[in-house]
């Protein structure tokens, strides 16, 4: 996954960006406004079987833990496109304490791709998937259905 | 580790059981296999937990469903009560045999569809401690881990 984490510090969600070379750590703005920018470009080598649809997930660091999605990148015809781009751009301004801190040190920022199969093995309403054997000819046969048959 | 084998020990026969009802009931093409799911949390936690994986076509490995365990027995109780109504003593062949080929709410009773069809590809992890260090990451390229560790 090709992507970019920028950092901006304000001493106020809004405020004039302070320089980042004058400080070592989130330690030393404490109080102040962080303003983080995700940027994800484009995934590569996603299989092929799941290349169809592709769309990236993830949850912010807020107490909601709020889904943050990319839009949906289709391959609608040609060869399956592996290496999807999503060019999305999201900012997320947060305060910095020292809960958020402990919570960075410990944690990842864990991004979900998501793929779709292939359209044609899925009904028309896009929620059903296909079942081989729908035009499975019983030709009347039930008899082995017994009662004497039962499983349960 | 406990937790895992007692619900394999309790998911695993209500699996054999359900494939054999669907073979009973010209499913046959339909499969349901235990399976134990690894996610890696955001902290570095893994949770395995125990899942079935439905295969509407056991011949096709590529399209599958994962029912969560809860769900996977309302599924197991649908498709008995599915079974049950088919095999009662008021059925006559005409019914049943309409019954066994209508297949429109197979997706609902036998848990093939899933709520939004999306299956995971893998995970891609980004470091917050490089933010906390104020250090920023510009065009760079992580993996997308999948959920056997594959890269």
């Amino acid at each position: 996954m090709l992507y970019s984490i920028s950092i901006e510090l304000a001493d106020y969600a809004g405020g004039k960006p302070l320089n980042l070379l004058k400080y070592n750590s989130l330690n030393d703005v404490v109080g102040k406004s962080l303003k983080l920018t995700v940027e994800l470009r484009k995934a590569v080598d996603i299989p092929e079987k799941l290349a169809h649809e592709v769309q990236c997930r993830y949850q912010w660091l807020d107490e909601e833990t709020t889904e943050f999605s990319t839009a949906i990148v289709e391959s609608k015809s040609g060869p399956v496109n592996r290496a999807p781009q999503f060019s999305y751009k999201s900012e997320h301004v947060i305060e910095v304490d020292d809960d958020l801190i402990s919570k960075m040190i410990e944690n990842t920022l864990r991004i979900g791709v998501y793929g779709k199969v292939e359209q044609k093995r899925r009904l028309g309403n896009g929620e059903k998937l296909h079942m081989i054997g729908d035009e499975v000819d019983f030709a009347g046969d039930v008899s082995s259905i017994s009662k004497a048959s039962k499983v349960m | 580790m406990r937790e895992i084998d007692a619900k394999l020990a309790e998911i695993v026969p209500k699996i054999s059981e359900i494939n054999n009802v669907c073979l009973e009931l010209r499913r046959d093409g339909y499969s349901y296999e235990p399976y134990i799911k690894t996610d890696v949390l955001s902290d570095g936690r893994k949770v395995s937990k125990v899942v079935c994986k439905v295969f509407p076509d056991r011949n096709n490995r590529d399209v599958f469903n994962i029912l969560e365990f809860d769900r996977f027995e309302d599924v197991y109780f649908a498709v008995k009560d599915k079974y049950e109504q088919l095999t009662g003593d008021d059925v006559d062949e005409a019914t049943l045999l309409r019954d066994l080929q209508n297949r429109e709410n197979d997706p609902e009773i036998f848990g093939l569809s899933s709520d939004t069809d999306w299956q995971l590809i893998g995970y891609m992890y980004y470091f917050l401690v490089s933010v906390v260090n104020l250090v920023e990451t510009k065009n760079d390229e992580s993996p997308i881990i999948d959920e056997k560790g594959v890269i």
